[in-house]
């Protein structure tokens, strides 16, 4: 079962993390580089050819159905991998990864995490919630986005800055 | 003198277990042990710890070091269940799925694993 969280807690966990990889509150944060840390390997799909994945498959993901699939955390036995879809925009791509290092982050457990962002029906609404709200104090913490706000910083300010998307940033 | 390694897949169960027991996150067990979270998911993944960080889980589990020592080359068995059978009955239970996304999702997942266990095995050495 996984842990419960408060928003508090998980706050708490996205500063630790950002501390931990020598970040302060204003700066980005890179999601390949907290993966590389807490010893996740990120594959992008297109790099899955060499691994014996058809084409039709890297195809099906990248091209005809890209849309259906951003990111996903796989459990190998106690081990965890990521394999992210890299027909994505850089700042999708960078909040996909984030998203599921965080449901690695809050312990979240598989079954319930098997598949990602754009598969979400194994995972229950507040898991779903807690992996956003998480991934958001990762990337823009909401003290940084509180700061900029009072320095009139517009979203476009705001998602150059963090690196995510402008939507993002209106959101945050 | 034969050269030796930690059995990090054993090390790694046996905390699995204790904090189960002691109803522990990884993160508060890695708050007792004082070590980074990190760690405790990177020897998931088949990293080694350094020195300090065993001799503070070995202490914590109050197990002899020696039982997760092994000499170097003697093979380290995962005892890991075929991640594409188990997911397979995931996959087709959920409707949101057409028979094509199972396919391929199988497909894609059958080969980051074989990736994974290639760069696990060759890192093991």
């Amino acid at each position: 079962m996984s842990p419960k969280w408060t928003q508090k807690e998980m706050a708490r966990v996205a500063a630790e993390e950002r501390s931990a990889l020598g970040l302060d509150l204003m700066d980005p944060l890179d999601p390949y580089l907290l993966a590389e840390a807490w010893g996740l390997p990120v594959y992008a799909i297109s790099e899955l050819t060499a691994h014996d994945c058809p084409s039709e498959t890297i195809e099906y993901f990248l091209t005809t159905n890209s849309r259906k699939w951003s990111a996903a955390l796989i459990p190998v036995g106690s081990g965890r991998l990521i394999i992210e879809n890299d027909s994505h925009s850089t700042v999708r791509r960078r909040s996909s990864v984030a998203h599921e290092m965080s449901h690695h982050l809050l312990e979240h457990v598989f079954p319930e995490g098997v598949l990602g962002s754009d598969h979400d029906k194994l995972y229950s609404k507040t898991v779903e919630k807690q992996a956003l709200f998480t991934s958001g104090e990762l990337l823009a913490p909401e003290a940084a986005c509180r700061k900029l706000a009072f320095r009139d910083a517009d979203n476009a300010e705001v998602a150059a800055r963090f690196e995510i998307s402008t939507q993002w940033a209106r959101c945050r | 003198m034969a050269s030796t390694t930690v059995d990090v897949a054993s090390l790694h169960a046996a905390l699995d277990a204790a904090r189960s027991t002691k109803h522990l996150s990884w993160r508060q067990l890695a708050g007792e042990l004082r070590i980074s979270p990190s760690t405790l998911s990177r020897m998931a993944n088949g990293h080694t710890p350094d020195t300090a960080a065993f001799t503070s889980m070995v202490t914590w589990l109050n197990i002899s070091a020696e039982e997760f020592i092994r000499s170097t080359g003697e093979p380290i068995s995962h005892d890991e269940p075929d991640l594409v059978a188990v997911l397979a009955p995931l996959l087709r239970a959920r409707s949101d799925l057409k028979p094509a996304d199972i396919e391929h999702l199988e497909q894609l997942i059958g080969s980051a694993v074989r990736r994974f266990e290639q760069e696990r095995a060759a890192q093991e050495g």
